[in-house]
């Protein structure tokens, strides 16, 4: 190694692990911009930044059933202003979000399919304006996902962007995948690609959500499943809610 | 006869007979003058005028006066102001030739003394070459009363727009150019000139006050503009319709007011169509998120209209109407040495375009926020509704204290509820679904509605009397599932996840 001819003092190792441009492999890389807590420490633990990352894409590889809504709730309901859903696979409850720290006036849904969709997401990221953009984009191409890369860069906060699991073997711009699956202990997380390298475990995390505490709350009363009756109003045989 | 630059260049010259214009140019486009249109046309410059001062004023029958001794500093300086007025008059299409000077009739006669400008034919201007005189460029300038006259000395006396007899008196006198006609005695020039010279002379050089009346800004706007050529492709339309979105502009400007929605009409060409009425106008209605004046912002929600519109016939003439107009008042800029304000959150104007540019893309509704509705039945227990961007204190992080009230004593509430219940199987009186279910909490009954069995509201069907016990699920997959039974069975609602 040659010294520096400038600097006569001798250069120790330490000196030079500690320089912002030298990284160790076995280190997660620096990013530009913290990372947002995801309300999980073992899973802050293995995010570059400390968290979901902000001006970057982060695709989430699940199926619309996994709830990566409940597994980002944390974070997002500890943003301040308005958040994004692009396309969300069912209608949302008002209530329920509330529950999970954000009410209803802070959400802004955009309903749109495909092309429109993805667009929609772009514009958002685009702009700005929002606190958050939170997008499901099952048949997004890899030249949307690379346009929506490049928005994310400039957008100050998470982009999160939900695609069917299959998408898994396609290549991404994303600097963060993640697959999530439903496991009866709770959601099996692995990351499947994250700046820095070197793969982690995958994570069973217990969603923050009011009812996980009901299943805590039932193991340790060791209660037996209910069996309800059915509400009695006799003779209505049509097997149709009341309403459709 | 009038001629434009092109014309010009054959050698076609304004009061030549329309016989020897045609022997020069024989592919001379000749079109009537239209003195109705021409007003119009100038109303509407002087609404895009309002962009730059409230001090507009009419001078006809084809100039603009804009008084910006006042406003200087707000557009960066004398010269940066000036760039602005020319490119944009020229944006809006116009050929023109431009003056400033501290009198209007002597910024006039500058003007007619300058070189004509053309609007280019694709986008503006190169920026590279000058437009002040002093630099080189064809714009004559002159900013100190003092140098007035020294200014207007070299004009020819074509400027001054004088009586064929008395141009010839001067011209007998010897006089060729203005700088000699300021030379000669006043005294002498009003006996034998007539008293009117020798007073434009003197409001010109701003020795007697020279007073215009202001141009009454219109209390609506409605614009019109008719295209030069027949228009078949939506798209190629923003940029005439640039030009009334800018008049627009400046017309809200000088009123300190907003617009909240406009109407764009389209007028298809006549006998367009089968009907030999042609069609009626194609009434294209822009909504904004909030009041705006901002240019930028109407023309992009304009194009995203635009760009999605298919024509049902070419177009040829546009007219801009301001529906909804408020008072907006402007913006405060930081004082000098004032901290610029904290980063906090998300700004409310970008959030307002982003939605402004989905909502004019994708339709009106589909863009919604969500209320909570104090109501037991799920379905009815939330409500879209068009999103508040103004009340930024309810964006931040509270809680309405009105909502958790009303879901006091409720059990646990899903992030999803689908859009029908979705039966499910049973095994041995136990709910399926991916597996039998484990029924974690529950019962809880709502029985509610039997006011309004089989009415709709909000155009969604309503759920009527219902009478069901909802249940928190999980199927062995590990799915949090909202279910519930009635008297016809067990029904999927709603996903905690």
């Amino acid at each position: 190694m040659s010294a520096l001819p400038s600097s006569p003092a001798p250069v120790t190792l330490a000196d030079l692990l500690a320089r912002p441009d030298v990284w160790r492999g076995d280190a997660l890389a620096r990013v530009k911009a913290p990372g947002l807590a995801t309300g999980y420490p073992e899973l802050d633990r293995e995010l570059p930044g400390g968290g979901w990352p902000r001006q970057a894409l982060s695709e989430f590889l699940a199926p619309p059933e996994a709830g990566v809504a409940g597994l980002l709730a944390p974070a997002l309901a500890a943003l301040a202003g308005p958040l994004l859903l692009v396309a969300p696979p069912w209608p949302l409850h008002a209530a329920g979000w509330a529950a999970a720290g954000l009410p209803g006036q802070r959400l802004l849904v955009v309903e749109a399919r495909g092309q429109d969709a993805a667009w929609a997401c772009e514009t958002a990221l685009e702009e700005g304006g929002f606190a958050a953009v939170l997008a499901w984009l099952p048949d997004i191409d890899a030249r949307g996902l690379r346009r929506l890369q490049l928005a994310a860069e400039s957008f100050s906060g998470p982009a999160c962007l939900v695609r069917p699991p299959a998408r898994l073997r396609e290549s991404s711009p994303a600097p963060l995948r993640l697959t999530v699956e439903c496991r009866p202990q709770g959601l099996l997380v692995q990351i499947v690609k994250r700046r820095g390298g070197g793969l982690p475990p995958p994570l069973t995390l217990v969603p923050r959500l009011a009812v996980a505490r009901l299943q805590e709350r039932d193991r340790a009363l060791a209660r037996p499943a209910l069996s309800p009756a059915a509400p009695g109003r006799p003779g209505a045989p049509a097997r149709r809610p009341v309403h459709a | 006869m009038a001629a434009n630059g092109a014309a010009r260049q054959l050698g076609v010259a304004p009061g030549m007979g329309l016989a020897s214009a045609w022997g020069l140019a024989p592919e001379l486009k000749v079109t009537e003058r239209d003195g109705a249109a021409e007003t119009r046309a100038l109303a509407g410059l002087a609404c895009w005028g309002g962009n730059f001062t409230p001090q507009v004023s009419l001078d006809p029958p084809a100039g603009l006066l804009l008084e910006i001794g006042g406003c200087l500093r707000l557009f960066g300086g004398l010269p940066a102001l000036l760039q602005q007025a020319v490119d944009g008059a020229l944006a809006q299409g116009y050929s023109l030739a431009a003056a400033c000077a501290p009198t209007p009739l002597a910024a006039r006669w500058l003007a007619n003394g300058a070189p004509w400008l053309e609007p280019a034919a694709d986008g503006p201007r190169p920026a590279a070459t000058p437009l002040l005189a002093e630099n080189g460029g064809p714009l004559p300038v002159c900013a100190d009363p003092a140098r007035l006259g020294a200014a207007l000395a070299p004009l020819s006396l074509d400027c001054l727009e004088l009586p064929r007899q008395q141009r010839q008196r001067l011209e007998n006198f010897g006089v060729a150019c203005l700088g000699d006609l300021l030379a000669l005695p006043r005294a002498g020039l009003n006996r034998r000139l007539g008293l009117q010279l020798a007073a434009d002379l003197a409001r010109a050089l701003g020795e007697v006050p020279d007073p215009r009346p202001r141009f009454p800004f219109p209390d609506t706007f409605r614009q019109g503009l008719e295209l030069p050529a027949r228009v078949d492709d939506a798209p190629a339309l923003n940029f005439a319709a640039r030009r009334l979105l800018q008049q627009l502009q400046g017309w809200l400007a000088s009123r300190g007011a907003g617009v909240g929605r406009c109407t764009l009409e389209l007028q298809h060409e006549k006998y367009a169509g089968s009907t030999r009425r042609g069609l009626p106008p194609t009434r294209l209605v822009l909504g904004f998120a909030g009041l705006t004046r901002d240019g930028e912002r109407l023309q992009r929600v304009l194009s995203e209209r635009l760009g999605r519109l298919a024509l049902a016939a070419p177009v040829d003439a546009l007219t801009l109407i301001a529906d909804q107009v408020e008072e907006l008042p402007g913006s405060d800029r930081q004082l000098p040495g004032q901290a610029p304000p904290e980063e906090e959150g998300t700004d409310p104007a970008r959030t307002a375009v982003a939605l402004e540019r989905i909502k004019a893309r994708l339709g009106e509704d589909k863009v919604y926020s969500l209320a909570a509705v104090p109501d037991h039945r799920p379905e009815q227990a939330t409500r879209r509704c068009a999103p508040n961007l103004d009340l930024h204190g309810i964006m931040a992080r509270t809680q309405d204290p009105g909502h958790s009230q009303a879901m006091a004593g409720q059990g646990p509430r899903p992030l999803w509820l689908l859009a029908h219940p979705q039966a499910l199987g049973e095994t041995q009186g136990r709910p399926r679904h991916g597996g039998p279910l484990q029924l974690l909490a529950g019962p809880e009954r709502i029985e509610s509605g039997w006011w309004d069995e089989g009415e709709s509201a909000d155009g969604l069907p309503a759920p009527g009397d219902l009478r069901r016990d909802y249940f928190v699920a999980r199927n062995p997959a590990g799915e949090w599932l909202w279910v519930f039974r009635d008297e016809s069975g067990w029904f999927l609602h709603g996903r905690f996840a």
